[in-house]
């Protein structure tokens, strides 16, 4: 113990000789604080030392007074560590990165408290490992390309039938049947005008693949008069209900073909909205949650910004 | 009634003797439950045990002395099936799940089991355990697709308020088990939660725990369960659960539960420490899950089944004791590495008995 006393010492020396050379009055407040320190330093005496020392008589200095002040409290602090009390060492101690040990023989590594990173592991890991299912916990044993490599002909086929199947939609609609310059089909000159310009509307965006003909002749049908147009679309109708009914017959219709065999005026037949709903906002969870913009709607005060109605003149 | 009987004395070792009279179909009279107790006879949880055992069997016939001192019980059919229990607040679910566990795989129907209760109990395994390790040794023996357990609702001690949901697919017979290669620990997994209480408690738990492990192994990762509202249960408590994975799966678990007036890292570095202690005593399973797997191994195919662990606790002692009794089944145990004399390792190997569940329906 005597070692540590006459290590006190000299750090008390240190200390004053510290504040000296700022041209404080050291020696009344500071044995004061002195005083007060030498109880058990808990959180709650911390602040109240920092007032004692202004309650003396001395003015509010300024920040440096106050940086100071701090510098002294440490070197306090560091007394006050030294002298053993371990609690307060830990309370103070947050993550500060150790030094190394005196001993100067021995290795030590040295680890800083809060180095590590929280590393996030991969979301479909976590969910794996949370999930109620017990064969999902150590799912992630399985490495995906393990997998993989079981399927890789596999893809690679289906990769090459997704490739061929846009090849031959292309080559459909462009050569295949389309082509207007193939004297096997026997075209019209008017027919085969309206293939190219089909083709042509395709090639420029403005219709999609295969129906460029279509589109040139509703464009043309639309030109004719009220009688003409209104014949040619019933007769189209009356085709369309054909080719449906000899599709039912044969047994190449499947409901999930609809869109196909309906025209393509019609617009798809969007799924009614079944059931009741709120005319305004979201409930949810027994609460109706209303935006401003609804308030709006319905027709409350909103907030006006612009023309408030025209004056009459 | 050709089948014999078998005559026990003592509250201890309650659960796995029941468990095993319902497999092997033998009658078991246990006497002297607690006799010169203040409360004598057979607590409240013992009794809610057995009522459950009834109502996941068929045929089942328990007989309780007048004192509750004595019991006698007749097993029935594993019948399995949709049961929803109400677990008294004495013990928690895990409690109740470790038997059932034990003889759901032979089950008629798929067992689909509620328990009601606390969940999180410093006198069994948690539920975050039972789930994490429990379950994952099952799948050593066969049993894996549609074996869940759904945490639903958390409760700590005393009220209570937690409710899991327990789903077992039934197996016809168990694989032989040959696990001899502990291997090194790869990962880390955790599970930390927090119910009506400081939601930072659960990050500081984690905070404290990854100070002692972040020095062994990178892949460490601890989840924080959040539960809020009517699923977190009635009482406050937060607790912290680790498992250590090696590389050949071999899987061992500590956890730690809170407990009034202690900080909550200190728990984490409570749960921390009895990891690495049990990582320390080595092993292919760790200490709480030796009967569990040495029952499975009893109950494979008739060939010979081999494991290491380290020794054995009391209770797995009198557990390979009364596995005689039922079986006839003895285990030879020797140590695993006869050239190192320090290793605590031992070898438990023995021939199944080629239990086959006749009780399944394949429908």
């Amino acid at each position: 113990m005597s070692d540590q006393d006459k290590l006190l010492q000299v750090l008390e020396a240190h200390g004053e000789q510290f504040l000296q050379s700022f041209g404080l009055p050291t020696s009344g407040t500071s044995a004061k604080r002195k005083k007060n320190k030498s109880a058990p330093s808990s959180a709650h005496k911390r602040p109240k030392l920092s007032e004692d020392s202004y309650s003396s008589d001395e003015e509010w200095t300024g920040i440096q007074m106050e940086v100071t002040d701090f510098q002294e409290k440490s070197s306090e602090l560091d007394t006050d560590s030294l002298s053993g009390d371990d609690t307060d060492f830990e309370q103070e101690d947050d993550g500060v990165i150790a030094s190394s040990s005196a001993a100067p023989g021995a290795n030590t590594i040295v680890f800083s408290e809060n180095n590590y990173k929280d590393e996030p592991m991969s979301k479909g890991k976590m969910n794996s490992f949370m999930s109620s299912k017990v064969s999902k916990i150590r799912s992630d044993d399985t490495t995906p390309s393990q997998i993989q490599k079981g399927t890789p002909k596999e893809e690679q086929d289906e990769k090459t039938n997704a490739e061929n199947d846009v090849l031959l939609h292309k080559l459909v609609h462009t050569q295949l049947l389309s082509g207007s310059l193939d004297p096997n089909l026997n075209l019209t000159p008017a027919h085969r005008r309206k293939a190219l310009a089909g083709r042509l509307t395709e090639l420029a965006g403005g219709a999609k693949m295969g129906k460029g003909e279509k589109t040139v002749r509703q464009v043309e049908r639309n030109k004719a008069s009220k009688k003409v147009r209104e014949g040619l679309a019933q007769k189209q109708k009356e085709r369309d209900q054909q080719q449906l009914e000899e599709a039912k017959n044969l047994g190449n219709y499947h409901p999930t073909l609809k869109k196909l065999f309906e025209a393509s005026g019609a617009p798809a037949s969007r799924s009614r909205n079944r059931g009741l709903k709120m005319g305004v906002g979201k409930f949810e969870n027994g609460v109706l949650k209303l935006s401003k913009r609804d308030i709006a709607t319905v027709g409350g005060k909103s907030h006006s910004g612009g023309k408030r109605g025209r004056a009459r003149k | 009634m050709s089948s014999s009987l078998l005559a026990f004395s003592g509250h201890q070792h309650l659960r796995h003797r029941l468990v095993l009279s319902l497999l092997s179909g033998k009658h078991v009279k246990i006497d002297k439950i607690r006799p010169d107790d203040k409360n004598p006879g057979l607590r409240d949880y013992e009794i809610s045990l057995l009522r459950l055992l009834e109502r996941v069997t068929n045929g089942t016939v328990i007989e309780i002395s007048v004192t509750g001192t004595a019991l006698l019980l007749r097993p029935g059919v594993i019948s399995g099936g949709p049961v929803v229990h109400e677990c008294p607040l004495s013990r928690s679910v895990g409690y109740f799940l470790e038997p059932i566990i034990m003889i759901a795989p032979f089950s008629k129907k798929t067992l689909n089991l509620t328990l009601k209760g606390i969940t999180t109990d410093e006198n069994d395994l948690s539920v975050d355990l039972l789930r994490t390790v429990t379950l994952p040794h099952l799948q050593l023996f066969g049993l894996s697709d549609g074996l869940e357990l759904r945490i639903k609702k958390r409760g700590a001690t005393p009220a209570g308020g937690g409710e899991v949901q327990f789903l077992c697919p039934t197996v016809k017979q168990v694989k032989t088990l040959n696990f001899v290669d502990q291997g090194k620990i790869k990962r880390i997994r955790g599970v930390s939660h927090a119910v009506r209480v400081n939601p930072q408690f659960s990050n500081r738990m984690i905070e404290a725990a990854r100070s002692l492990l972040n020095r062994y192994i990178p892949d460490i990762y601890l989840y924080s369960d959040v539960y809020k509202g009517d699923e977190s249960g009635k009482s406050p408590g937060y607790a912290l659960s680790l498992l250590a994975e090696s590389t050949t799966g071999a899987i061992h678990c500590a956890e730690a539960i809170s407990q009034p007036g202690v900080a909550p890292e200190d728990i984490g570095l409570k749960a921390t420490r009895a990891l690495l202690s049990e990582i320390n005593r080595g092993g292919c399973v760790d200490r709480r899950h030796q009967t569990l797997v040495l029952l499975m191994m009893v109950l494979g195919s008739e060939d010979v089944g081999r494991c290491v662990m380290g020794e054995p606790t009391a209770k797995t002692v009198q557990f390979l004791r009364d596995v005689r009794s039922f079986f006839g089944t003895s285990f030879k145990v020797v140590p695993a590495d006869p050239n190192d004399p320090e290793s605590a390792q031992l070898s438990y190997s023995c021939y199944g008995t080629g239990y086959v569940n006749a009780n399944r329906t394949l429908a």
